[in-house]
């Protein structure tokens, strides 16, 4: 389930009719902060929950036009924190840090001369720093939904500064979790805030 | 024109994926695991401050490697990294010792001693609750011994099995089960951990303790 859906709906984004020769490419860099849902939430004695730290985080896009008032980009996103361990409320312990890493497909178009809406899909891998507990057997990659808006300030010609919030969700589960008996997937919901620079090739 | 196309695509995954629910396991089956003194009820896990138990092994019949292999099984047991140890080259700092020969006579009262037979060797941990009974006397001593002679038998197996039983007792699972597939059985043949002597050592893990590591 967790990427049965992502591949074709990725594919109809990215293959849509590209526009003619001159179209422009823009490239954007951003870099901000995400927060995230718990990744597991567990009744051993008390209630028990696993969760990210505030990532910072690094994303990279490339779109095209493909429309009169669409774009179609690829988006890559990096980030990286800390999991807290909380008891009954209280943070207990981190244990070690985790890497995540996005890539997909979006479809991007305006709402305002200078607001932009993006609705994607791709792909998230979680990268932990140890491979034991929830983490022993590896993470599976996992199919992802987003959304967001981004605020296009130009600076330039070619430049333009970019303020953007992110919404994303996805499903965690991993083979130890699994086999420690947990039974369907965890929901998770990130939400980002980044600011950066677009640059229109020319 | 193409959004819209795409649109019902895009419900559809929100949808499967909503509709998806983690479910916790309950840990059971599971064994009581705390060790009565007279009127007190003791539990012990070890503090997460304390990660990783630092524990010293006699170098002999190899147990290092014994003692190493128990860590990673129990340590495999937990999911939010709950336990860790390492073996240690200083005794003197260790919070365990391990050594290889019969356990001597208990010379203190306060000492609790779980005792373990196995076929070819035999195994014992030292709980010296202290005379308050709240406190767990540091280091931990633990003895491994071969019964027989063991340049004549194999006592490689025994000694895993024997190992991965006086570390769980050292876990804070301090009582015998009676069921055969525990690790934690008095007279241990089970190669691994069972999925009970998994619950219970994450329940005791969580479970609040009343037993201080002291010095």
């Amino acid at each position: 389930m967790r990427t049965t859906f992502a591949f074709p709906v990725a594919a109809l984004l990215v293959l849509s009719p590209m526009q003619p020769a001159g179209a422009q490419v823009r490239v954007t860099a951003m870099v901000g902060v995400t927060g995230s849902s718990s990744l597991v939430n567990d009744q051993l004695v008390q209630a028990i929950e696993a969760k990210p730290g505030l990532a910072p985080t690094f994303l990279l896009s490339a779109s095209l036009p493909v429309g009169a008032k669409l774009r179609a980009s690829l988006d890559l996103g990096y980030g990286s924190s800390t999991v807290e361990l909380t008891e009954d409320g209280l943070v207990t312990e981190n244990f070690g840090t985790l890497g995540t890493f996005t890539a997909s497909a979006a479809l991007v178009g305006k709402i305002l001369s200078r607001l932009d809406w993006r609705l994607s899909l791709g792909l998230l891998q979680y990268m932990p720093s140890e491979d034991t507990g929830i983490f022993a057997d590896g993470v599976p990659a996992a199919a992802l939904f987003g959304a967001g808006l981004d605020w296009r300030q130009p600076l330039s010609d070619r430049w333009t500064g970019v303020a953007g919030i992110r919404y994303d969700f996805h499903l965690f589960t991993t083979p130890a979790l699994e086999a420690a008996g947990f039974s369907g997937s965890q929901q998770v919901s990130r939400l980002g805030f980044a600011l950066g620079a677009a640059w229109e090739l020319p | 024109m193409r959004f819209r196309a795409a649109l019902p695509l895009l419900t559809l995954v929100a949808t499967a994926l909503a509709c998806s629910e983690a479910t916790s396991p309950d840990r059971v089956p599971n064994y009581e695991w705390r060790l009565v003194v007279d009127a007190d009820t003791l539990s012990f896990h070890w503090p997460v401050n304390d990660l990783p138990v630092r524990i010293w092994v006699e170098d002999s019949l190899d147990m290092p490697s014994r003692i190493s292999e128990g860590i990673a099984s129990w340590r495999a047991a937990y999911l939010y990294g709950e336990y860790d140890a390492v073996v240690v080259a200083d005794s003197t700092t260790a919070d365990m010792i391990v050594r290889v020969r019969t356990a001597p006579a208990k010379a203190i009262a306060t000492v609790g001693r779980l005792h373990t037979l196995f076929a070819g060797c035999e195994g014992a941990t030292d709980i010296d609750t202290v005379a308050t009974r709240f406190q767990l006397q540091l280091p931990v001593r633990m003895y491994l011994a071969p019964r027989y002679d063991p340049a004549q038998v194999d006592l490689t197996e025994c000694f895993r099995v024997t190992a991965r039983h006086e570390l769980g007792h050292s876990l804070g699972l301090f009582r015998h089960t009676s069921d055969t597939l525990d690790i934690m059985y008095g007279q241990p043949e089970a190669a691994g951990l069972s999925q009970r002597d998994i619950n219970t050592a994450q329940i005791v893990a969580h479970w609040p303790a009343n037993m201080i590591p002291t010095r």
